[in-house]
């Protein structure tokens, strides 16, 4: 009995053994088992870097992936002594695609000297030029701990002069503490908090004069103030002042600069080329250019995140769609101007015929009186930026000599004659905000589109001759590239969106059918004016559908949810925010074809496109947002319009609260 | 017949006589020659494993099983025979690692309906687990160490807890079969073996407790919810002689779910999880 008792506790005890190396067996298995990685050595081209490349790479589903060491350069002998050689080194790792571990990029442009030596056994010919060099460590292609990027001006292979000079530290590609930027006139030192958010005094002193400095003061990404100190005067330039109900966080870059430049008040008190945004920019740009690099490697998450926050103000959908309206009437009231300021011919009547003055003097009026200022708001709305200003704050400042009049002055010859549509009473001007903007915007419009009419009796046949010519070439330009466009790709489509799509095409036929039966030349180039907007955007339209599909897939990828499973041990993708991915795919995206199929126009084509893609950028919104309000109120909701109108609420929860 | 009748009665003293009882019988267990498997008997087990989410590293393990056993008058499916309250307070390691340590209450119903005895006595246990999964091509495979440590009582009046220690150790494959990965809507095959060895003073010559050999079939409803069934052969030593070797076959119905109440704001690390 006790021999069989001890037989037993060996038995646990080996059996122990026996467990342990089944386990080891299998941790040692798994890495035998990884792929195999190849060797690549050849001639490469990067964009415009080619060069002699020298890495590992393994093969996942038929895709080559970088994996392991990575290097490619390029330097000429002969280029270096005939003139110039442009050299470049890029030395890094790899794994599983993603740039990872420390990594060098250097770029050279040198002359060499004219005098060589011989040293041992090596001709030594010294060089002299511009030597750029970033390096620092990465990690799943994100820059990982502190990232230096110097620029040298090197003279007989000495560094002769620092042009420039970065440090950074980052976590995950996300700018940490303390920052260090310059050049060769400016020395700019901030930091930033964890997440990335510039915090605290920036300032930047001017290495030449110790006068000048430069400080923005950010309080957890706001820019609260910038003092700019000119030879010794500084100048306070309070920015985002007060206290805001809305904030959105935002890269620092060119669209922010832009943010800043309408939110300042008065114009001109600071030049945004110097100074710390002048460093920032510098350095931004070259760190995308190691991006561009990276990104052609399959790599793409290098560029760092560089945050602010800055005040946002929504617009609701009557805001959006009077700005649509201003902008499309802005349009064309440009293009009146252009063709008409630039026509050779009424720039000779002008001369002899005082009327055809006064209107094309009328015109430069209605240029600089109301175009021009118009422009500055339509540029926030294609820059994006326009939810980021101060509507209120902005129109206000927008007409420096009052808000304009129907009543038009125009000088013609030393007096003064007066342009006023008949139906002037019917605008209305009064008021700081979008709507009065499209009344004035409208007036000029109409006023352009009135005074064309009079002028037209002055451009001869052979003018108006002309015109048709262009209008009818630019036409049948712009149906042949819309019916290539939707030919070459339609037959990859699914059928709805291949019903819609020759639907469009056979719309844009139809009117250029009508085009050609009209018989009347001014009525055919107003006819032609209208179509030849209306074509445009049918290829809008068209491109928005070519794109839908993807952009769906993007949207539908963004409601995916990573969820760890417990009893799986792995991660998997769950749908979140299921009821609005639910309206979206199964009722506003057919409910667009079908529209685009049945009840297209010349007149709803614009709206329904910026419709459209107002939905997908709302979708991604709507994402982050709080939606439990939405979501309850989608659950009986199937008509699509109702659901545009519900989307174009503003979701209850406050974008600022869910950023901490 | 009669012989099946008389394995049972012999096999009801064995796992329910009085530990005392038992010390007295000590002396007269006889080893028999040669080992000697008895019938295989039928039970179904209706298992629930719940997994919530209580932190970004913790969850409560909550597991409630029902087992059923096949008695003369209910073959196959049986009586209800015990009620597991399965509990612990799990930590997740990684990813693919995670540890629990927690306690037991098992109700054990006497299924012997010729018994005087007592109908329903509790059972308690400690038990600790230690869990690692390793990727293997599309597959999981998953080892898992459990050691529980177990007082059990019989079904007499005033019997006394006897104190046992458990050593399992469970092997473990979740094959997908119409996908290449365990995602949501995929039906997977999942083989099992485990093996539970025991040891404790009354422990003289059973060890081996149990070695059970499962083949599941399973289908991931969604991320948080997965529903099984299966079927297990099982073998292991008598407690009191270890020449005997009692065999089963069950059927096994499993739920798993993996709540997570969690206010989203406290989920957005949700798998990163070293950050």
């Amino acid at each position: 009995m006790t021999s069989f008792f001890y037989r037993m506790i060996r038995f646990r005890i080996s059996s122990f053994f026996l467990l342990l190396s089944f386990f080891c067996s299998f941790f040692i298995s798994e890495n035998l088992l990884g792929q195999e990685t190849y060797l690549f050595k050849s001639p490469l081209k990067l964009g415009k870097y080619e060069g002699l490349a020298n890495y590992t790479f393994k093969i996942v589903e038929n895709d080559t992936v970088l994996h392991g060491t990575f290097e490619i350069e390029q330097s000429n002998l002969n280029a270096l002594l005939n003139k110039e050689d442009s050299s470049f080194l890029f030395r890094g790792g790899f794994e599983n695609g993603q740039a990872t571990g420390p990594w060098v990029f250097q770029f050279g442009e040198y002359q060499s000297g004219s005098q060589s030596n011989v040293v041992d056994y090596e001709y030594r010919v010294l060089i002299s030029g511009v030597q750029e060099e970033g390096k620092g460590a990465m990690e799943n292609g994100m820059p990982e701990g502190p990232w230096d990027y110097q620029v040298s001006q090197i003279k007989n292979s000495e560094i002769e002069k620092v042009l420039f000079k970065s440090s950074f530290l980052f976590n995950e590609g996300v700018p940490q503490q303390n920052f260090h930027i310059e050049n060769d006139s400016y020395t700019l030192v901030g930091r930033f908090l964890r997440d990335g958010l510039a915090h605290d005094e920036w300032s930047a002193y001017s290495t030449d004069d110790i006068n000048t400095n430069e400080s923005w003061f950010f309080e957890e990404g706001l820019l609260r103030k910038i003092i700019s100190v000119e030879d010794g005067t500084p100048t306070v330039i309070p920015i985002f002042k007060d206290k805001y109900d809305e904030t959105k966080t935002i890269p620092l870059n060119d669209a922010y600069i832009q943010v800043l430049k309408a939110t300042i008040s008065t114009e001109g008190t600071l030049d945004f080329k110097k100074g710390i945004f002048g460093l920032l920019s510098q350095n931004i740009d070259y760190y995308q250019k190691i991006d561009t690099l990276l990104t052609q490697l399959g790599s793409s998450n290098f560029e760092p995140e560089f945050k602010v926050k800055v005040p946002y103000f929504p617009l609701d959908s009557e805001q959006i769609s009077v700005l649509e309206k201003i902008d499309s009437d802005l349009k064309s009231a440009k293009e009146i101007r252009n063709t008409h300021l630039r026509n050779g011919h009424l720039n000779i009547v002008k001369r002899t015929n005082e009327d055809v003055l006064f209107h094309y003097n009328t015109i430069q009026v209605f240029s600089e009186e109301f175009i021009i200022p118009i422009e500055k708001l339509i540029a926030l709305k294609e820059a994006g930026i326009i939810e980021y200003i101060n509507l209120v704050h902005f129109l206000d400042q927008l007409w420096p000599n009052g808000i304009p009049n129907t009543h038009i002055k125009v000088p013609v010859d030393g007096n003064t004659r007066t342009f006023e549509l008949p139906n002037a009473t019917d605008f209305d001007f009064k008021g700081n905000n979008l709507n009065a903007l499209y009344q004035i915007t409208n007036y000029a419009t109409l006023s352009m589109k009135a005074i064309s009419e009079k002028l037209s009796s002055h451009l001869t046949d052979h003018e108006q001759l002309q015109m048709l010519n262009g209008v009818e070439q630019g036409l049948i330009e712009q149906n042949e590239s819309l019916v290539a466009q939707i030919d070459s790709v339609s037959s990859t489509f699914s059928a709805p969106y291949q019903h819609t799509l020759l639907n469009i095409k056979s719309l844009a036929d139809s009117h250029l059918n009508e085009y050609a039966s009209i018989e009347n030349p001014e009525e055919k180039l107003t006819y032609g004016n209208k179509i030849q907007k209306c074509l445009s955007q049918y290829a809008m339209l068209t491109n928005t559908l070519l794109s839908l599909p993807d952009k769906t897939e993007e949207i539908n990828t963004a409601y995916q949810d990573a969820v760890w499973n417990p009893f799986m041990a792995n991660v998997m993708e769950e749908e979140v925010k299921k009821r609005i991915g639910a309206a979206y795919s199964k009722i506003l995206i057919p409910h667009f074809l079908e529209e685009a199929k049945t009840q297209l126009t010349c007149e709803n084509v614009g709206d329904l496109d910026s419709a459209i893609k107002f939905i997908n950028e709302r979708m991604l919104e709507l994402r982050e947002e709080d939606t439990k309000k939405l979501e309850r109120k989608l659950r009986k909701e199937k008509d699509p319009n109702e659901i545009i109108k519900l989307f174009h609420q503003p979701s209850v929860a406050k974008e600022g609260k869910n950023e901490h | 017949m009669s012989t099946k009748y008389t394995i049972f009665i012999w096999l009801v003293v064995f796992l329910v006589g009085l530990p005392n009882t038992v010390t007295g019988q000590d002396e007269q267990v006889v080893l028999p020659e040669y080992s000697k498997y008895k019938d295989p008997k039928t039970k179904v087990w209706l298992n629930t494993y719940g997994n919530i989410r209580i932190g970004k590293r913790f969850f409560w393990d909550a597991q409630t099983h029902f087992r059923f056993q096949e008695t003369e008058d209910t073959p196959f499916v049986g009586q209800i025979g015990q009620i597991y309250n399965r509990h612990a307070i799990g930590y997740i390691y990684s990813k693919k690692t995670n540890f629990s340590l927690g306690g037991v209450v098992r109700i054990n119903f006497n299924t012997d309906e010729d018994s005087e005895d007592r109908n329903v006595v509790p059972e308690w246990r400690i038990w600790h687990q230690y869990q690692f999964a390793m990727p293997f091509y599309s597959a999981m495979i998953y080892h898992r160490i459990r050691i529980e440590h177990r007082w059990t009582q019989g079904f007499e009046e005033n019997s006394e807890y006897i104190f046992r220690n458990r050593w399992r150790y469970m092997f473990r494959a979740k094959i997908p079969l119409n996908d290449h990965k365990l995602k949501p809507k995929t039906f997977y095959v999942s083989p099992e073996a485990e093996l539970i060895m025991q040891s404790g003073k009354k422990v003289v010559a059973s060890p081996m407790e149990d070695l059970r050999l499962t083949t599941t079939f399973g289908y991931i409803a969604t991320p948080r919810l997965t529903f099984a069934a299966g079927l297990m052969y099982s073998q292991g030593q008598d407690l009191y002689n270890g020449g005997y070797y009692k065999q089963a076959w069950t059927l096994r119905f499993h739920m798993y779910y993996s709540p997570d109440f969690r206010k989203v704001k406290n989920k957005l690390p949700e798998i990163h999880l070293n950050d």
